[in-house]
């Protein structure tokens, strides 16, 4: 509980940091940088949107310390500020939405790929040289080293394109109402999810398999594997209790870290599959300078990556106990 | 449960030796060649014995124990021979056969006891384990059973029973080892098969653990095959003794015997290399040169290069094999040719 609670202080001063550098970067650049964002846009902006530009940076007036003061207010209300490109829609919003396709998206993927990859991966150290050694783990192996784009186009050229099975884009077909009750919505959303998590979870399951498959063969050697076995324990109990749980303390971290940044988004993925999850949404905030946005996503993933750590400590000393005594 | 100690005459009259190793050849293939570790291993160990093998390291002691309790990984192989226990040949034993016996009539003491708990278990579910996976073949245990009987084995060797719920790492390496010892007596086996199952501890510790096994075993009545480098260790602790040398077992003897009247040249320099715990002081002698590459051993006897009695000729080319030359006493060596007896004579 101690370590938990030292790294929990960590965390929250690594936040801070970063909150601050997020108020600090605009007051960095020379000159006013609303009057600079809104001269780029050339008067195309709404004077609305000036005023609450202001307020989200903090440019009220009166000395920095109050100004950063006034933002970390704004900060704890959960008030990012609004959106320039979609305003006068709050920024929180505009990520929630992008959010909630990613999770289900990336997430959904994220944890398959994770899961089967250790599943895989105890199946290959488990039986060296048979089906799953041989020839899963150099197919996936083959898969994960294809560059994600490339593959990404090539599916959704043949599946999608071609054979016609699944959309080209998006999350939903447009001409369903949204609501989440429906089965027919629920049927559209995965239909249009099956393509793009399909290429996520191929690219990421060998990394995972061979991760997993190189510390089982390192805990196997193990003189308490031998004992076990000596015991008259099943294969199953040796397995899983014995040697999986010793050599997937390494993947896990990994795992909670990569959780982190699937609220990122996969960038590729949601820009190949026009998928309107938050790296989509950071596409379109770039394309658009819609500042506010940019500054919210980027906040959001710095505090995800964060989360994610701490996750990924909590996971290990749940599962280590030679880490709960540190 | 409680039985007398039996004398060595009971031991050697019991008609049916619990263990029977009859010609044992393990071998390793590596890059190099492949590595004859056991070469034609044959002894008896009988019920309620002690049965020491000694040898320097590398000799094929751990390598002889692995394959009578069929842990064996590759790179190792088994060329030959039986492992008969109670008359069955483990060596053709299937899984479940295998399983059965495991623990509930075999246990083992690691070498490394120090690895040999799952550093992620507490000590309770290790103990457990064991426990649980012979159930069928005792009466069914409740989860509440299995728990006190874990207790009770710590208890048995020393443990403040408390502990079953410490991890491994939580415990001093002397804890851990009398907690590997409180798993291999789990189940109450025949034999249990100690490697080497203190040598990374100091000497008191030592002392204390050997203690302990010698008090439980005149409780529980177990045989022990008994694996040390240390002679001294392993003369005090064994009813008897057999000395490896280079994968091929040299001598055989009463430990008395082997301590008082080595026979081979190979057990008399290594008796001269070792201080005795008590007795007087004598000047020690290591052994010149090192032990033969088993990818290549030497031709004729594997000691030969080594042996400042070696005849040229003969020890050179013809390899002694294993000959009665006393009662209970058996060595391998050309130069002991006069004093074999006959093997009625012998037993
Ligand atoms: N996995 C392996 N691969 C190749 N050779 C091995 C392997 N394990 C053991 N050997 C060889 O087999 C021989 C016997 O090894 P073993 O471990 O049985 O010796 P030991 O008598 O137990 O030694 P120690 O006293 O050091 O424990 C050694 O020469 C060693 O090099
Ligand atoms: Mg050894």
């Amino acid at each position: 509980m101690r370590f938990i609670l030292r790294r929990l202080g960590f965390y929250l001063i690594a936040l801070l940091v970063s909150v601050t550098l997020n108020f600090m970067i605009p007051r960095l650049m020379s000159g006013d940088p609303v009057q600079l964002m809104f001269a780029r846009f050339q008067g195309r902006m709404d004077p609305r949107a000036i005023e609450s530009l202001y307020e989200t940076f903090g440019f009220v007036q009166g000395p920095l310390h109050e100004q950063y003061f006034t933002y970390l207010s704004h900060l704890l209300q959960g008030d990012l500020g609004v959106s320039i490109a979609n305003f006068p829609i709050p920024v929180t919003e505009v990520i929630a939405v992008g959010l909630g396709w990613t999770l289900r998206l990336v997430g959904l993927a994220t944890v398959i790929a994770f899961s089967a990859g250790i599943f895989l991966g105890i199946r290959a150290a488990w039986r060296r040289g048979r089906f799953a050694d041989s020839v899963i783990l150099p197919i996936t192996g083959l898969l994960s080293a294809f560059p994600y784009f490339w593959l990404a186009m090539l599916v959704l050229y043949f599946f999608a394109l071609g054979l016609g099975w699944f959309p080209l884009g998006h999350a939903y077909s447009l001409d369903i109402h949204q609501d989440w009750s429906s089965p027919e919505y629920l049927s559209s959303v995965l239909h249009h999810m099956i393509l793009p998590a399909t290429t996520i979870v191929l690219t990421a399951i060998g990394g995972w398999m061979l991760g997993m498959r190189n510390n089982m063969i390192s805990v196997l050697s193990e003189d308490y594997i031998t004992m076990a076995q000596a015991k008259g324990l099943s294969d199953r109990r040796v397995m899983y209790t014995y040697a999986a749980r010793n050599a997937i303390l390494p993947s896990l971290t990994g795992f909670a870290m990569s959780l982190g940044f699937v609220l990122g988004g996969a960038l590729l993925t949601e820009i190949v599959f026009s998928y309107p999850g938050v790296g989509y949404t950071l596409l379109t905030a770039v394309n658009t300078r819609d500042y506010p946005l940019m500054q919210g996503v980027f906040l959001m993933i710095t505090v995800a990556v964060l989360v994610a750590n701490l996750l990924a400590d909590t996971m290990y000393v749940l599962l280590d106990p030679r880490v709960r005594a540190a | 449960m409680t039985q007398p100690m039996p004398t060595f005459d009971q031991a050697r009259t019991d008609a049916e030796p619990l263990l029977s190793v009859r010609d044992l050849v393990v071998e390793y293939h590596t890059q190099r060649g492949l590595v004859r570790a056991a070469d034609h291993v044959s002894f008896d160990l009988h019920r309620n014995e002690v049965f020491g093998l000694a040898g320097e390291s590398g000799c094929g002691k751990s390598t002889v124990a692995h394959a009578i309790t069929r842990i064996l990984k590759p790179p190792a192989h088994i060329a030959g021979g039986q492992v008969l226990f109670d008359e069955v040949d483990v060596l053709k034993l299937n899984d479940d056969q295998l399983r059965d016996i495991r623990w509930r009539r075999i246990s083992i003491v690691f070498q490394s006891a120090m690895n040999a708990l799952s550093p992620v278990l507490t000590v309770g579910t290790q103990i457990a384990d064991a426990l649980q996976a012979h159930e069928n073949g005792t009466a069914q245990m409740t989860r509440r059973q299995v728990l006190d009987r874990a207790r009770e084995l710590l208890d048995l060797v020393g443990i403040d029973p408390d502990r079953v719920n410490s991890y491994p790492h939580q415990l001093s390496g002397g804890m851990r080892q009398r907690v590997v010892i409180a798993i291999a007596l789990a189940l109450n086996p025949e034999l249990i098969v100690m490697d080497e199952p203190t040598t990374a501890l100091d000497v008191v510790v030592q002392k204390q653990i050997m203690d302990q096994i010698r008090e439980l075993r005149n409780q529980f009545g177990f045989s022990i095959l008994f694996i040390s480098h240390d002679l001294s260790l392993m003369v005090e602790f064994s009813d008897r003794v057999g000395i490896m040398y280079a994968g091929e077992l040299v001598e055989v003897a009463p430990s008395q015997a082997i301590f008082n009247d080595p026979q081979h040249p190979y057990t008399v320099r290594l008796m001269n290399s070792f201080p005795t715990l008590s007795g007087p002081r004598v000047e020690l002698f290591g052994i010149p040169g090192s032990p033969p590459d088993l990818i290549t051993p030497p031709p004729g006897c594997r000691f030969h290069p080594r042996c400042d009695v070696a005849l040229a000729g003969r020890c050179q080319t013809e390899r002694p094999g294993l000959q009665p030359i006393g009662a209970r006493h058996m060595a391998a060596c050309h130069l002991l040719d006069d004093k074999i007896v006959n093997k009625e004579d012998a037993s």
